[in-house]
């Protein structure tokens, strides 16, 4: 049994917005009891003054190097980075190394994960047969395996009849179609948003309508399919204009940003053309991200994602054409969020919506809610408290960040998986401590 | 040890002064070219290396020739034979370098933004021969330094560019140098060579040629880089010369005084008709010439960095 | 300028032009073959004066040209301001030519140094004379004027400022020399870059 202690209490779904403290047990949350009352007897004591405490955040979209890549990131460390971020659930894309195309893959990962303390990890089965949209995968058999969503995470599916086929399928199946939009040839050779920053670094630009023009077709076909549609990560006005459109005309679609693509513009990569800010999708230009500010405020925007993507230095320290898109977000994304509700531009519940309740809902989790019988996955954190942004401190094996020496709001405390504290600040300093010293 | 390295990376981020200087030191190398002993001591005892992973026989002879005639010790490193074919970073061929202690590195390179990779990367100047799709910045200084030398000065000079826009650095070091200088530059091309948003660079852009070259002062041609292209952004060079070629008649356009430029190589019969290239209205050949004390007076504002200030 | 003594006036700067004037016929035996060369900023409008006055009194044109030192400098990469680069103008062949080298102020002898290895480099003079307004002492080098118009004794935390109406604007009535006291710092900055 868990007390969390002295903590103003935030759901956005349950609607609760005070100072509670919460009783964990067996892994659900058994009681939000008035803010003095004392722990029960033999209950261990988390200290949460003077800070926030919300369901765990939920992760739509994170890469976490298992298996493939594992001088990028492993499981280990992805979790460690992910619980330090303050998300008790990360749902990791398909696109591993194999491609998550068959069951073997689905349970390995589950089974690797779920031996580890770290968050719930939910693997994403790819929708064709290594990703190459060509063939459909076995969708039932992914499904059984503990895929909660199927989709080719490293690409759009390009042929749109078997987009069809693949949506109708997966129907029958039960599961959210995942895709990231983009398409390849209107891509080209890109390698940031098409737009004046772009031309005058001599850099190939992706333009918008390579995001646009596969939403609009994925709509269409959600519409036809009936299938349950999932945009993500997206970066452009008009896939916002076109998800609102579309969730008023009652087609089945929910969409996630990345919190990076929040605030941050192209402009941030002129003059110095450094890799970090180089991702898929790409930083847009202003008026995008404003899109993309409305598009959260407005919930038009059912998640905001870390789209956590690490590359080691390898990737990394090359010329801008040649590096791998990716940054290492988990341990920035609250951060970012928070820089957000700084400036003004979203309150801080419809922050935390978007990275409990939102997604949550994009899967059909019980998780995401603090309310009596909800798992206990839980995060306290103190949102004014202000971090440096250290790379040799972050528990990612990724240390692309283009935050690095930046004060970002927000320390998370403690996290809480299945009612187990698997994360706490205290406890981790020590331990890199003890690596320091070793 | 930190010292303040001098670099030229981009005509874009400098100000219309420090142009205007740079054209000035050159001038002030045209005599030593014309007298028999055409070396001045000014980097006696520095290593320039000229690192050239992209094919330039021209602007690498030219570099080379430059630094030769201030007096350094050059070191030629080419693409076809460095260890970059071998699959070495950029960053790891450039830190080989470092360990001999260039003052300057001379970088030409097929991926926009190298030489700022590098310039974080090692201890040395570098001045940009040619990054991608970005700036040749020596080009546009060049260019400049002609337009100057013919018509006196370069305000309220027009300007017409015609060619692959989009994928040429000369265009952009010209835009930047010229407009800051207080030219009015219009650029030309078939729609699908000209970059988005190209009029925030400073300029003005068309697709017709018969309207940017009327009452033109100077008409820079630019080569169709074939090379550089990797989709179809026109049907034929046939099609092309004919709508955004200059011959005889289209240049009639222009003011009489006209100067035509390129920057070479020529696609005769493609962008520039023979008869045109050979004209008097040509300073094609003075171009190159240029560029030999154009690049001295880099070189010389670049070594002089080095602990010293801006 | 606190300080500052007045060492030359208009009057004395146009006497001491004049002299060198005479003195370099008297010496060169009626000035054939003679070119000057003024090092800039000022030796050259003070070549062009002394040209002037033998032009007015004896008649005789003698070639004036420019010469720019920045590339030849000693201390180019060092710390400090940087020297605007100017041009050099040579209107006449050097080889075989007497040349008479005219600075304002010579101090180090390091200008001269500079000056003599750039006309070298533009041909082989017959013979290279040094006319110089003021000779301060403290040299460096072995290097000695061969027309001198003011001797001054100098400390070296002391600076020499020349006033010429071509180049410091004003009339030729402002025309003056200066002794000034200088900080250290200034005074050794200075006498590196002369």
């Amino acid at each position: 049994m868990i007390g969390v202690v002295g903590g103003h209490v935030l759901c956005p779904a349950s609607g609760v917005d005070a100072p509670h403290t919460v009783v964990v047990e067996a892994g659900c949350i058994t009681a939000l009891l008035p803010p003095d009352t004392p722990v029960p007897e033999g209950a261990r004591r988390v200290d949460a003054s003077g800070c926030v405490v919300t369901a765990g955040f939920i992760d739509l979209h994170a890469h976490l190097g298992e298996p493939g890549e594992e001088h990028k990131e492993d499981l280990e460390s992805g979790g460690r980075a992910a619980l330090r971020g303050g998300f008790t659930t990360v749902v990791v894309g398909s696109d591993t190394r194999p491609v998550n195309d068959q069951r073997a893959i689905t349970e390995w990962i589950a089974r690797r994960a779920s031996a580890l303390p770290g968050p719930r990890v939910l693997p994403v089965g790819a929708l064709t047969l290594r990703a190459e949209g060509t063939r459909l995968t076995e969708m039932f058999d992914l499904r059984a395996a503990g895929a909660v969503a199927l989709g080719d995470s490293a690409r759009s599916v390009a042929d749109p009849a078997l987009l069809r086929r693949a949506m109708e399928y997966a129907v029958a199946v039960g599961l959210p179609v995942f895709e990231a939009p983009e398409d390849a040839a209107l891509a080209g050779h890109g390698v940031m948003h098409e737009g004046e920053v772009a031309t005058r670094l001599g850099l190939a630009g992706i333009p918008a309508c390579a995001e646009e023009v596969v939403v609009h077709r994925n709509l269409v076909l959600a519409a036809l399919t009936g299938a349950r549609l999932h945009l993500g990560p997206i970066s452009t006005a008009g896939a916002v204009a076109a998800v609102r459109a579309a969730k008023a005309r009652g087609v089945q679609v929910t969409c996630a940003v990345a919190a990076t693509h929040l605030v941050l513009s192209d402009e941030a990569i002129a003059q110095a053309y450094s890799t970090h800010l180089r991702v898929r999708p790409p930083l847009r230009s202003r008026e995008h991200v404003e899109a993309l500010i409305e598009g959260v405020a407005d919930g038009t925007i059912d998640a905001i994602a870390s789209g956590h993507r690490p590359q080691s230095a390898v990737e990394k320290e090359v010329e801008f054409d040649l590096a791998e898109p990716g940054m290492s977000a988990l341990e920035t994304t609250l951060g970012a969020c928070l820089r957000l509700v700084e400036a003004g531009r979203v309150s801080v519940a419809t922050v935390i919506a978007r990275l409990t309740v939102g997604p949550s809902r994009v899967l059909g989790l019980p998780q995401g809610r603090i309310a009596v019988g909800a798992p206990a996955d839980l995060v306290v954190f103190e949102p004014r408290a202000r971090v440096r942004v250290e790379p040799s401190r972050m528990a990612s094996r990724g240390r692309n960040t283009p935050f690095a020496g930046q004060a970002l709001p927000g320390r998370v405390c403690h996290a809480l998986v299945a009612g187990e504290l698997r994360w706490s600040e205290a406890s981790a300093e020590d331990l890199a401590l003890k690596e320091e010293m070793r | 040890m930190t010292t303040r390295r001098r670099h030229l990376l981009e005509l874009a981020s400098l100000e219309a002064g420090e142009i205007t200087e740079l054209l000035d030191v050159a001038e002030s190398f045209q005599d030593i070219t014309h007298r028999r002993i055409k070396k001045v001591p000014a980097l006696r005892g520095m290593t320039v290396v000229l690192l050239f992973l992209e094919a330039s026989t021209r602007t690498r002879t030219s570099f080379e020739l430059a630094a030769k005639r201030l007096s350094a010790d050059t070191l030629s490193v080419s693409g076809g034979t460095s260890s970059v074919v071998k699959g070495e970073t950029l960053v790891d061929t450039a830190r080989n370098l470092a360990a001999m202690s260039p003052d300057i590195v001379v970088l030409r390179h097929k991926h926009s933004g190298s030489p700022h990779l590098l310039a974080r990367s090692i201890d040395a100047s570098i001045v940009n021969a040619g990054d991608g799709g970005h700036e040749h910045p020596t080009q546009g200084l060049l260019d400049a330094l002609t337009i100057r030398r013919h018509k006196g000065r370069i305000e309220g000079q027009r300007v017409a560019i015609i060619g692959d826009i989009a994928h040429s650095r000369v265009a952009r070091s010209n835009i930047a140098a010229l407009s800051k200088l207080g030219a009015e530059v219009t650029v030309c091309g078939p729609p699908t060579m000209l970059p988005h948003g190209v009029e925030a660079l400073g300029c003005r852009a068309t697709s017709d040629r018969d309207a940017a070259i009327r009452g033109a002062d100077v008409v820079m041609m630019l080569r169709i880089q074939k090379e550089r292209m990797t989709e179809e952004l026109f049907p034929s060079d046939r099609e092309y010369a004919l709508r955004f070629g200059l011959d005889r008649a289209a240049l009639g356009l222009a003011k009489p005084d006209v100067l035509v430029m390129h920057p070479g190589p020529i696609n005769r019969g493609v962008e520039l008709a023979p008869d045109v290239a050979d004209g008097p209205e040509s300073v094609i050949l003075e171009q190159v010439a240029n560029g030999i004390i154009v690049r001295m007076a880099v070189l010389y504002h670049c070594a002089g960095g080095a602990g010293g200030d801006a | 300028m606190s300080g500052a003594r007045c060492v030359m006036d208009a009057a004395d700067v146009r006497r001491a032009v004049r002299r060198i004037a005479f003195e370099l016929v008297e010496r060169t035996r009626g000035g054939q073959g003679v070119a000057l060369v003024g090092i800039r900023t000022r030796g050259e409008p003070l070549a062009h004066r002394i040209a002037a006055e033998l032009r007015e009194v004896e008649a005789l044109e003698v070639p004036v040209g420019a010469l720019d030192i920045a590339m030849y400098r000693d201390d180019v990469f060092e710390s400090g301001s940087r020297v605007a680069v100017g041009q050099t103008r040579l209107p006449f062949d050097v080889n075989d030519r007497h040349i008479v080298l005219v600075d304002d102020v010579l101090f180090t002898g390091r200008t001269v140094r500079a000056a003599l290895d750039a006309l070298m480099d533009w041909g082989r003079p017959c013979r290279i004379q040094l006319a110089v307004l003021v000779d301060r002492g403290h040299r460096e080098l072995p290097i000695q004027p061969d027309y001198v118009g003011m001797t001054l004794s100098t400390r070296v935390d002391e600076s020499v400022r020349v006033r010429l109406a071509e180049t410091d604007a004003g009339d030729s009535d402002r025309d003056a020399v200066h002794l000034v006291s200088t900080p250290e710092r200034v005074a050794a900055a200075e006498r590196r870059r002369t």
